[in-house]
């Protein structure tokens, strides 16, 4: 059987009081896109921290390739590119210097070094601005270099965290792009994000952290049958209160209702005969309901059957 | 190999950081060449300097007579007068010390020495005491130094000058030897024939190092300008050494900068160990120091014919101050949890600690300068980074030099253990 590009077992890490990571086991297989997806604080990150070498793991192992992260850490470290969440450039070097000292601690000299640079400037399109420092760069700019720095070795697995948080839907689009070329070109990636969209295009696999614990994973068709028959109604309240919530929540067929910036999001298992309920409770608290979205099961459907609380929260 | 290339990516940013450049070379220099023009001008084209001629008002108001020689106010004066010290000084006697005085006020003499009427007496020790009044122009700084440092040096040759014939005619006396008139007569015209020459070697052997001493028969031209290569020595010394503790600490201070950027967390995830990351960057602060010590050094020589020494002993100084600079960054770094905090502690206690350390380069050839300052400069890194410059260029011995290199080395290898231990605590 194929080695797995990517084995975690049993990775725990706590920061004083929080257990940031608590007994996290997943496995991704060679060529998969694999998401991470939780709210922030799910412990995402510090999983992919472990993963990639840059905190040791209180208990546990990660395994590249079958190179312990523990044990084998520059074997393990060797075969994967990392794109961290923030841009980590020379912002007074220029793009090339970059991939050149970056490429150089992956362990490319000479003539491959310079090739690789240059597929790689190609690659993200930078070729006509190599030889400018990144300060002078747009911020899609430096995404697009950010990700170039973990390709320059051509890693067998790119570890990705939240590489869209914060840029232009043009810039995303570009990031959501190149990864379907890497998995097209046989890498393996480890995707980390809490945009449900995002691991819902994107992912093989997926799973779902939340406060340090995986409660979920499987594909996205298999997590989405652990909501069941469910539907989705999102609600716009003009001002909604603790009280009327309560009361939602005891109407027959509701299984989960949950508030984020002023969008509830109630799962029930009939839309026709719980949507006339949730006007008239609103009428009799004389609310308004300025909006209605009935949506098919999702991963938001996921996360808020089994956490109660929104993806957004 | 990885070490080498984080060595040469931080060199790259550290040259072209302009405010690096600007603390690393042009502050050092420029402060030096204020120092230059404070304290002296360009003679001709000949690149030679030379000091200004002060102007002194002199009133003499002893009348004392010592035997066998005459008036110390009188010698005194002429003294002053002599030619050798005819390019630094020119006299104009005065009657009383209010004229004196006002000449000063307006600035027709830079200083008054005014000589009191019991000179000769206290001179004798005649049981007389009197006070030597120097008035000078407080616009005016070296001018009113030198008279006031060849004054000095004139009475003090004149003490030591009595208290040396008292003794021989002491000895001679139990001796049982005859006194003669003409032997007082002779021993006290040699004793103060010999005072001025004294007092102009004192002068200038005090401020140039051995070897470099002029002749005496040289001109004072070159003398003055050997002091003013040898008091700027002392500046450029001094701001070279100064300035290397912040370029030391700056430069590992990327440590935390790229902690804080993300840059070093990535470099984690490469398969480039802690060792080397850390090794490339004191690596990188060392060559850094190198570079800016060995420019002020060629600066200093060629723009003010500044002698720092023979080579070795100035290259063994060099690499104390690279050491000890760079361990100091790397133990102060290691202190630091972010790069804001590096702003406050760097200004703040290096700022504290060069002063400390060096106030004995500011102080080096003011009289009366308390022995326990010069111990104190050496209870900081500083201090012990000036002291085998000044060795150099003094002349000490290679073993005199060593040992100062010595508690270098003790110092860096603390600095470098409790640095390295703290931020391998830190990050591993």
């Amino acid at each position: 059987m194929e080695e797995p590009a990517i084995r975690v077992e049993h990775l725990d890490k706590r920061f004083e009081a929080i257990h940031a990571v608590n007994d996290v086991s997943f496995t991704v297989q060679q060529g998969e896109v694999f998401s991470l997806l939780g709210p922030n604080g799910a412990g995402k990150s510090t999983t992919i921290s472990m993963i990639s070498g840059l905190l040791p793991p209180d208990a546990g192992d990660a395994f590249i390739l079958g190179h312990s992260i523990t044990r084998n850490g520059a074997e393990a470290k060797a075969c994967t590119g990392v794109v961290p969440q923030e841009i980590a450039l020379y912002e007074d070097l220029t793009a090339r210097e970059n991939l050149e000292f970056w490429g150089k601690m992956y362990g490319l000299r000479s003539q491959v070094l310079k090739d690789r640079v240059a597929e790689v400037l190609d690659m993200i399109g930078l070729t006509e601005r190599q030889k400018d420092r990144i300060e002078t760069y747009s911020g899609g700019m430096k995404r697009r270099v950010n990700i170039g720095v973990a390709l320059l070795h051509k890693p067998a697995v790119i570890i990705m965290d939240e590489p869209t948080v914060g840029i232009d839907p043009q810039s995303r689009r570009h990031i959501l792009d190149e990864v379907k070329e890497l998995q097209a070109a046989g890498a393996t990636i480890l995707y980390t994000t809490h945009y449900m969209e995002e691991a819902q295009e994107l992912s093989d696999h997926i799973a779902i952290m939340d406060e340090g614990r995986i409660i979920a994973n499987g594909t996205h068709d298999e997590l989405v049958r652990l909501v069941g028959s469910h539907d989705r109604i999102d609600v716009q309240l003009s001002a909604p209160s603790a009280e009327l919530l309560e009361q939602w929540r005891e109407i027959p067929g509701v299984s989960q209702v949950a508030s984020d910036d002023g969008l509830i999001t109630v799962l029930a298992d009939d839309s026709n005969f719980v949507l006339p309920l949730l006007f008239e409770k609103a009428n009799a608290h004389k609310e308004r309901i300025t909006a209605v979205d009935i949506q098919e099961p999702n991963l938001e459907s996921v996360f808020l059957h089994l956490t109660g609380r929104a993806l957004r929260d | 190999m990885k070490a080498i290339d984080i060595a040469i990516k931080d060199m790259r940013q550290s040259f072209r950081n302009k405010g690096a450049i600007v603390f690393m070379f042009v502050i050092p220099i420029l402060i030096t060449v204020l120092f230059y023009f404070m304290f002296g001008n360009v003679a001709g084209g000949d690149g030679e300097f030379t000091l200004p001629v002060t102007d002194v008002a002199l009133v003499n108001l002893d009348q004392g007579e010592a035997p066998g020689f005459g008036s110390m106010g009188a010698f005194l004066g002429d003294a002053l007068q002599g030619e050798d010290l005819a390019d630094l000084v020119r006299v104009t006697e005065m009657a009383d010390a209010a004229a004196a005085r006002s000449a000063v006020d307006n600035q027709e003499a830079g200083v008054a020495v005014i000589i009191p009427a019991g000179f000769t007496g206290a001179i004798m020790g005649e049981g007389e005491t009197a006070e030597l009044e120097l008035y000078r122009d407080p616009t005016l700084t070296i001018g009113p130094s030198i008279v006031s440092s060849i004054v000095s040096q004139i009475v003090e040759g004149m003490s030591a000058g009595n208290i040396g014939m008292g003794v021989t005619l002491a000895q001679l006396a139990e001796a049982g030897g005859e006194i003669t008139p003409e032997m007082v007569q002779e021993l006290v015209t040699t004793t103060m024939e010999t005072a001025p020459a004294q007092q102009n070697g004192g002068l200038t052997t005090l401020q140039a190092p051995p070897g470099q001493e002029p002749s005496v028969e040289g001109s004072a031209d070159q003398e003055s300008g050997n002091e003013l290569a040898q008091l700027l020595a002392l500046i450029l010394g001094g701001m070279m050494v100064f300035y290397a503790f912040f370029t030391g600490a700056n430069v590992l201070n990327s440590i935390l900068t790229e902690q804080e950027k993300g840059t070093l967390q990535r470099l984690f995830t490469t398969p480039a160990s802690h060792m080397e990351i850390f090794s490339g960057k004191f690596i990188a602060t060392m060559i850094i120091l190198t570079v800016q010590i060995g420019v002020l050094l060629l600066f200093g020589r060629l723009a003010f014919h500044i002698q720092w020494g023979d080579p070795l002993p100035v290259a063994i100084a060099a690499a104390g101050l690279v050491l000890i600079a760079s361990t100091t960054g790397l133990f102060l770094v290691s202190l630091l949890k972010d790069p804001r905090q590096a702003g406050i502690i760097f200004g703040g206690l290096l700022t504290l600690t060069g002063m400390i350390g060096l106030f004995t380069v500011f102080t080096a050839s003011a009289p009366g300068t308390p022995q326990a300052l010069e111990t104190v400069s050496l209870l900081v890194p500083q201090g012990w980074a000036i002291r085998p410059f000044r060795q150099a260029m003094d002349g000490d011995t290679l073993p005199q030099i060593g040992l100062t290199f010595a508690v270098i080395l003790l110092w860096s290898a603390a600095f470098f253990l409790i640095g390295q231990y703290r931020l391998r605590k830190r990050f591993d």
